[in-house]
């Protein structure tokens, strides 16, 4: 009785209802679409990020920053006493005995690879075009079973570094900004005075921007040289077996090897922060939405009210409770939260396809063919809970007030 | 504090007319008889009344149900029928008598319907019974709100001015339905200003200002 009583309500109103539908569905769609779509960048750019540049990376260095000598000295942070000018000690970095932590880290339970590197910044000059390359010296088959940047070449081949004398693989990027294609031949100098020519053996493309224009791989030994860090290794990265267990090994790592061990997740702390904050801002506009949505639903509803005070005292006159009455106005919430939202959710989903086929350039943090969409199932039951929950809440206010009319003063008022 | 040293019962089959001056309390007197309003149970300055203010529908003191109990006490045992009809516009005819059978909840839904198409035709409304409720006469209007109160077989129908708002045909015509349905035994009380209705009844209570002044049995 209470349903059909809400019902025939609603269809009474079927304009303002429907407009209350739209602004739940719309809500509903908006958000579907906006968090396939930032998953869908952010799961790109995490992948590609973690799958090149490995799960883990063990640095050369004491996690703890160097107290400065003065304070060193004097334990009073008041003291009267400065010492300017104090530049970074010129020390070679390097991690100790890395065969020995290599054969310990290979031992460990969790991690499928490693492979030793050493890395440093060059200036990479192709013609008159010139830019920072940040090198990374290697052992191919070590980092091909630590990163999958093998899948990622698409020209020449990464094995070639072994083959060819002083070769180089750069990012398409690099490769761009330079002009250097294949084969070409580009000169390498060092800040140490390092130099040298070598050949592009192979280009790489991860999708992830600022490695594809920043990138190049050399021989470890190649590197070394260049770079004047002889027999060093200044990092070791680290597969496991599931990366989003990263940061807890690195922790066990850490404590094993003595050097700073960063996970994946510490390595890009500033993007992942930018995609909270992408997540925060979807969140809020969704919110807001929903609330006129609400505010929509609270509007007709309490019109609904006020234009059936007489039908309310005659339903109680025959024998309806306050909560009889109560249910009638919240049930014609539920019906629009939940038509809404499950348009919604479809209307979200078409969307999401649609898009996913859409053929757009994206070249961002993330560089793709075509927009990426990533859903989740949890994304639709948040968005359906959350509608209807918020329209319930809408619908509250204007229930009560109708099942508080007495009957006796209606009545009477209408004499 | 409206009503004073009443003390009235209506017995089964009855048929009960009350009259008196506009403001004597008849309204008030025929709510709380029906359980849509309780009496005071204390003065204004909260002085219990002596002897307590109480109502008993069919024998339980309103004052000892809940709201929620009070409500079904007036689903299955009153009908009420008020000046104006009071009948849902978006529903049918048929719908408006059934939505108290659907509360009560002793029949199906199917049931109900035909039950109500039943009550319709006892009023010669049969052939309106899927019409909207707005779009009936005022007179056809007021016969659905009264065979509406009869919907789930009340031990009283509490009628308030029920041909107040009624031309002389449309009065005549539900003086008659109340005549008949007195003489199947159905118990009635009725407030009215119109001396003729209220001389078909079979007992006649005046009021005054708040008291029964005169209830005498008429023939
Ligand atoms: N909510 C209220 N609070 C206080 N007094 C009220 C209230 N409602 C009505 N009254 C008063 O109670 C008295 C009785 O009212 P009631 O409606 O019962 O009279 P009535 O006999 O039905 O009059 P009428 O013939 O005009 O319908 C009147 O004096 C009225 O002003
Ligand atoms: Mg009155």
């Amino acid at each position: 009785m209470r349903w059909f009583i809400s019902i025939r309500y609603l269809l009474a109103h079927l304009r303002q209802s429907l407009v209350c539908i739209a602004g739940v569905t719309i809500s509903v769609t908006m958000f579907i679409a906006m968090t396939a779509m930032m998953n869908g960048f952010t799961d790109k750019f995490i992948i590609e990020t973690v799958e090149a540049s490995g799960h883990i990376t063990i640095h050369d260095e004491p996690r703890e920053t160097r107290t400065p000598i003065l304070e060193r000295a004097y334990k009073n942070p008041n003291a009267l006493l400065d010492l300017e000018g104090v530049k970074p000690r010129d020390k070679i970095e390097k991690i100790k005995n890395p065969g020995g932590l290599l054969a310990t880290l290979r031992r460990m339970p969790g991690i499928v690879a490693v492979a030793p590197q050493v890395t440093g910044d060059l200036i990479a000059t192709y013609g008159t075009k010139t830019m920072t390359l940040n090198i990374i010296g290697v052992e191919p088959e070590q980092t091909l079973a630590v990163t999958t940047i093998g899948k990622d070449i698409v020209a020449g081949d990464f094995g070639r570094l072994k083959t060819a004398a002083d070769g180089v693989v750069i990012g398409r990027g690099v490769s761009d900004v330079l002009g250097a294609k294949i084969d070409d031949i580009i000169t390498l100098s060092s800040p140490t005075g390092g130099l040298t020519t070598a050949k592009v053996v192979g280009v790489f493309a991860t999708g992830v921007t600022p490695t594809d224009y920043g990138r190049g791989y050399m021989m470890l030994n190649d590197v070394q040289t260049l770079l004047n860090k002889k027999n060093i290794i200044n990092e070791i990265i680290i597969r496991t077996d599931d990366y989003t267990k990263a940061e807890s090994y690195a922790v066990q790592i850490e404590a094993l090897a003595g050097y700073k061990t960063e996970s994946w997740q510490e390595s890009n702390a500033n993007f992942l922060k930018i995609f909270k904050i992408q997540t925060i801002i979807t969140y809020i506009i969704t919110a807001a939405l929903l609330v006129v949505a609400a505010f929509g639903v609270l509007n007709i509803l309490i019109m609904a009210v006020l234009e059936r005070v007489n039908d309310i005292a005659i339903l109680k006159s025959f024998g309806l409770s306050r909560g009889d009455v109560t249910q009638i106005y919240v049930f014609q919430g539920l019906v629009i939260g939940f038509i809404g939202s499950i348009i919604g959710l479809g209307l979200g989903k078409l969307t999401v396809e649609g898009l996913r086929r859409l053929p757009i350039q994206v070249e961002g943090l993330v560089k793709s063919e075509g927009l990426l969409m990533s859903e989740r199932g949890a994304n639709y039951i948040t968005a359906f809970v959350a509608s209807i929950l918020v329209v319930l809440i809408a619908a509250v206010y204007p229930a009560r007030r109708a099942a508080k009319y007495d009957p006796v003063e209606v009545i009477r008022g209408a004499h | 504090m409206i009503l004073k040293g009443v003390d009235l019962t209506i017995k089964r089959g009855e048929y009960v007319s009350i009259v008196g001056a506009s403001g004597s309390g008849k309204s008030t007197l025929l709510y709380l008889l029906g359980g849509l309003d309780r009496p005071d149970r204390t003065d204004e300055n909260d002085r219990q009344f002596t002897p307590r203010s109480a109502v008993f529908i069919d024998g339980r003191n309103t004052h000892d149900l809940t709201d929620a109990q009070l409500a079904l006490v007036r689903n299955e045992k009153i009908g009420f029928v008020f000046q104006f009809h009071y009948l849902l516009k978006e529903f049918t005819a048929a719908e408006n008598i059934a939505l108290p059978m659907f509360k009560l909840g002793r029949w199906s839904r199917h049931e109900c319907m035909k039950r109500a198409v039943a009550l319709l035709d006892r009023f010669n409304l049969a052939s309106k019974a899927k019409r909207r409720a707005n779009r009936l006469s005022g007179g056809e209007q007021q016969r659905v709100a009264i065979a509406r109160a009869l919907a789930n077989e009340p031990a009283v129908l509490l009628a308030d001015e029920p041909t107040g708002n009624l031309d002389r045909k449309n009065s005549e015509v539900v003086a008659d339905i109340f005549n008949s349905l007195a003489a199947n035994g159905q118990t009635i009380v009725i407030v009215t200003h119109d001396q003729s209705l209220a001389h078909r009844a079979r007992r006649m209570v005046t009021m005054e200002d708040g008291s029964i002044t005169a209830d005498e049995a008429l023939t």
